[in-house]
């Protein structure tokens, strides 16, 4: 069985270099970096990132990169009124959009290969042209709002948002990028045009896109819209992630009907060796809540884990359950079962195929491939996203081990629902892992 | 033992209506909303290939060779319109069970290292009118993979206390929706608009009818519906359709035909008209978006094949910002989204009208959203370029819903289940026939004058605060 496995991801290996139909690149077309990657599907995406995110502005205008962005696309350009602009895109199956998260913010593009030059004309004029009418952003404005609430509502963002704020309280990550309600109200066009102008630099941005075109023609295009855009100096943020290795847990009553539960854990940065090793850690952890919690114990529908890659990145267990305090052991035993003992050899194997299926999956979808070249890019360079399948297969159960145990000492909980249940489970989440 | 794997998370047609406003999921959405314009060939596409097996089973096979996966999936014929009341939940159990153990995997615990083994991603989907089972693994263990899900969809084990123990999960699945702030609103549309045959609509299920779920009645749905002249294999990705077909020939060819069809011998009631329109307010302390739902009886694929097409361009151009109701709403500022959408399903689909409204302009709102439905029969409400827009729209839909191949499945099995490969393969051609005169017909056959439900939902401060038992029902 053993040798047939090895055999099989042998293949597999071969496989993939067979079937990656082509490469990603990246290049330099006056003073942006372009980084692309040619598929055969006929759906094209297109992303220009803007670094920095929180960095990028104080707490109290929390929110104005998101908006800004969004606006770029929906509030008119000089060449498009903001109706006309909608209009287009609705007539050419063109999705525009923008939004910023905690280390950067883009503006997308997705459409198919047929309408590219349409499509690809609205994306300069929102790039380089957005006019922020007035009517249209107080109505964007009112959406956000809408949305920061719902979000709030919503109890899996927030438990998330909780989770977040225990975890990075203090540092620039208690800046929420969608904003809040107060700071995103007092918001005017002529502030988004201005913070727009801003990030609008060559040095602070870069393009990243899949789709079933030439390298040439992308050249053309970048040139053609994006040459003359501003130059100026830009240095890329760079953060000292806070060390977790005590137990807080942050909690919010609230009467649902079953209780939410998520429990952050360092990680180590995407450029370090230990990267990959831990990422694969975590898949195990993933598994090994599931069958606990799952399979076993029957405490909760979906109990997982995940890495959450950004440059002060974190890992993250995430459970629902009406059964808190027996959850939250559980979720700690597994965390002591991964740090004392070791995947076994036919077990890798197994982990790094399935991790494989799911990259690959991705790689199906151009949206994907542009989204996790450009975070790849944003934390150190976009090949580690390319390069995936490689750098895993390297990856060793020595290694796995080394690095769930060298980065997860402690652990910040959040935790939403039931009060008195809360309190019941006050030593499960004190509990110290081993 | 390490399982290293994780459920991917879909719920397909039912997320359109948990999570009506989220920038995320903009472009799904509009996927979903159009996903009913898919398919344009009065043949199947060159890389689909399709057969009936001798024991009735479809077979469905597209080649794409974009990436080294394959993805099985078998589709049934089962589903919430199947349920009675006393049976309600329980295709979603089945669904449940069918992850565990099996005549060839003696537990749960040996079946998830066979999904490890294999490199597979899985999950299942228990919708209105079918149940999905599906892996993704590396196409060089296709063959591996569809012996896998053999032994799962034909020989299940029920174990009591294996089911008595998923309970627990499955009541963490309800509590999760029943947390999330829409799903008042969505469930008591679901009682209005259906009435004492709510089980029908509901996939999700009752707790009460889970928690009390006996291998017997597994076994009843099992000797209903889970036989091969039921259900849908469907086999996608970088594989070759010969092998394929020879491969499942080998290893499916044994199961029997149920020698009956299961909507002969248990029909699916027919649902009666609304009798008058039903106004009702939800109040719920987890809301802080008020949202407006109106939902229609929409046609269904047995009685009114023409109108589905009709419903989908109409849909299509209601949804363009360049439409009156979208500019009478969102861009006069009375609303923040307003999407309508018709779900083409074999037992009356719904017509679903969905807006989130400005919270201080609710019974501005309501008032123009009654007025707009008074004209969408007008021959002026849509236009000429709007009609063309929406039929020239089709081809990029079909280029997008088929990037992912391992998603497209779900698409082609909702076609299959709902209205027929047939269906699929005429439905381009027959979206262009549609005239303003046929969008005017659905609309006074549907819409216009006919009896809905509509339903408010917001939180008790601002139900304090608008008032909506003042303006909000049918007379005003």
């Amino acid at each position: 069985m053993k040798r047939s496995i090895i055999l099989s991801i042998s293949l597999y290996f071969i496989a993939f270099a067979a079937f990656a139909q082509r490469t990603a690149t990246s290049f330099d077309v006056d003073g942006i970096k372009v980084i692309f990657k040619p598929t055969v599907k006929n759906v094209i995406s297109v992303r220009v990132f803007y670094r920095g995110g929180v960095a990028n502005y104080p707490a109290d205008k929390a929110g104005i990169e998101d908006i800004a962005l969004e606006a770029a696309g929906q509030c008119g350009t000089q060449k498009y009124s903001a109706d006309v602009f909608r209009d287009r895109t609705d007539k050419f199956g063109v999705v525009i959009s923008g939004e910023s998260d905690y280390d950067y913010g883009d503006i997308t593009l997705d459409c198919v290969s047929k309408y590219f030059n349409e499509s690809w004309d609205l994306l300069t004029g929102a790039v380089t042209q957005p006019v922020f009418e007035e009517g249209e952003v107080e109505q964007l404005k009112a959406k956000a709002i809408a949305r920061i609430r719902q979000s709030q509502s919503d109890p899996d963002d927030h438990i998330r948002q909780l989770a977040v704020a225990n975890a990075f309280a203090g540092t620039p990550y208690a800046t929420d990028p969608k904003g809040t309600e107060e700071a995103v109200s007092k918001l005017t066009a002529a502030e988004l045009k201005s913070y727009y102008s801003s990030i609008l630099n060559k040095n602070q941005m870069f393009i990243v896109v899949a789709g079933n075109i030439s390298k040439e023609e992308l050249i053309s295009k970048v040139r053609a819209s994006f040459g003359s855009l501003p130059s100026r100096q830009y240095t890329p943020v760079t953060y000292t992630p806070p060390v977790w290795n005590d137990y807080k847990v942050l909690a919010e009553k609230r009467d649902l009907q079953t209780n939410y539960i998520n429990g952050v854990m360092n990680a180590p940065p995407v450029n370090s060796d230990d990267f990959f090793a831990y990422r694969l850690g975590i898949s195990v952890l993933s598994g090994e809540l599931f069958g606990e919690l799952r399979t076993r114990l029957h405490l909760s529908y979906d109990p997982g884990a995940e890495t959450v890659n950004q440059l002060m990145p974190f890992a993250i267990m995430s459970v629902s359950t009406s059964s808190p305090k027996e959850a939250v052991k559980a979720m700690t035993e597994a965390l002591n079962l991964e740090r004392n003992s070791r995947v076994t050899p036919e077990g890798l194997t197994e982990l790094k195929s399935s991790y494989i299926t799911g990259y690959f999956m991705k790689e199906q979808s151009s949206s994907a491939i542009t989204e996790s070249l450009g975070q790849a890019e944003v934390l150190g360079g976009w090949e580690t996203a390319e390069n995936l399948p490689d750098l895993v297969n390297k990856v060793t159960a020595e290694q796995i081990s080394g690095a769930i145990n060298k980065y997860i000492a402690g652990l910040r909980w959040a935790y939403l629902g039931n009060a008195d249940q809360a309190n019941e489970a006050e030593g499960a989440f004190n509990k110290k892992v081993r | 033992m390490f399982y290293y794997f994780k459920p991917l998370k879909k719920t397909f047609i039912m997320i359109c209506k948990k999570y009506p406003f989220t920038k995320k999921t903009l472009l799904f959405l509009f996927l979903i909303l159009q996903s009913v314009m898919l398919f344009a060939q009065a043949k199947l596409p060159e890389n689909m290939f399709m057969r009936k097996m001798p024991n009735g089973l479809d077979v469905l096979v597209i080649e794409d060779n974009s990436v080294p996966l394959a993805t099985i999936m078998i589709t049934c014929k089962n589903g919430a319109f199947t349920e009675t009341p006393r049976f309600n939940g329980l295709s979603h159990l089945y669904e449940h069970m069918f992850f565990k153990a099996n005549r060839d995997y003696n537990s749960q615990e040996e079946f998830m290292t066979r999904v490890s083994e294999l490199g597979i991603k899985f999950n299942g989907e228990t919708s209105f009118e079918n149940v999905n089972y599906y892996f993704t693994l590396p196409n060089y263990n296709l063959e591996q993979g569809l012996k896998f899900m053999n032994s799962a969809i034909r020989f299940p084990k029920f174990d009591r206390r294996e089911m008595m123990r998923e309970n627990v999960v499955v009541d963490d699945e309800f509590q999760r929706l029943e947390s999330n702030p829409f799903h008042a609103l969505n469930d008591a549309m679901e009682h209005h608009l259906w009435g004492n045959l709510y089980s029908r609509k509901n996939p999700i299920g009752n707790h009460q009818v889970i928690r009390s779920a006996t291998p017997d009645l597994m076994d009843s749905i099992k000797n209903k519906y889970y036989f091969p002249n039921n259900c849908l294999l469907t086999v996608a990705g970088s594989v070759s359709h010969e092998e394929v077909f020879s491969q499942v020939d080998k290893i499916y060819g044994s199961w029997q035909s149920s020698g009956f069809d299961p909507f002969q011998k248990w029909p699916v009631p027919e649902f009666k008209p609304l009798q008058k329109t039903d106004y009702f307010i939800v109040e719920s302390p987890l809301s802080n978006v008020p949202v407006i739902d109106l939902e229609w009886h929409g046609p269904d694929m047995r009685t009114d094949v023409p109108a589905t097409y009709a419903a989908d361009v109409f849909s299509y151009i209601i949804n363009q910002n360049s439409s009156k109701l979208h500019k009478a709403l969102v861009q006069s500022g009375l609303a923040l989204q307003v999407d309508i959408g018709y779900l083409t399903l074999s037992h009356v689909g719904p017509i679903s009208l969905h807006v989130v409204p400005n919270p201080s302009k609710i019974k501005e709102c309501m008032a123009e959203l009654k007025k707009q439905i008074e004209m969408m029969d007008n021959d002026d409400y849509v236009t000429d370029e709007q009609i063309e827009t929406a039929k020239e729209k089709l081809e990029i839909i079909k280029i997008r819903e088929e990037e992912v191949t391992s998603d497209f499945t779900q698409v082609l099995a909702f076609w299959w289940s709902a209205a027929s490969m047939d269906y699929f393969s005429g439905y381009n051609a027959n979206l262009q026939k549609m005239t303003r005169a046929d969008l005017q017909s659905y609309v006074r056959k549907y819409i216009k004058g006919h009896p809905y439900c509509a339903g408010l939902l917001l939180s008790p401060e601002l139900k304090q605060q608008v008032q909506p038992e003042r303006f909000f029902a049918s007379n005003n």
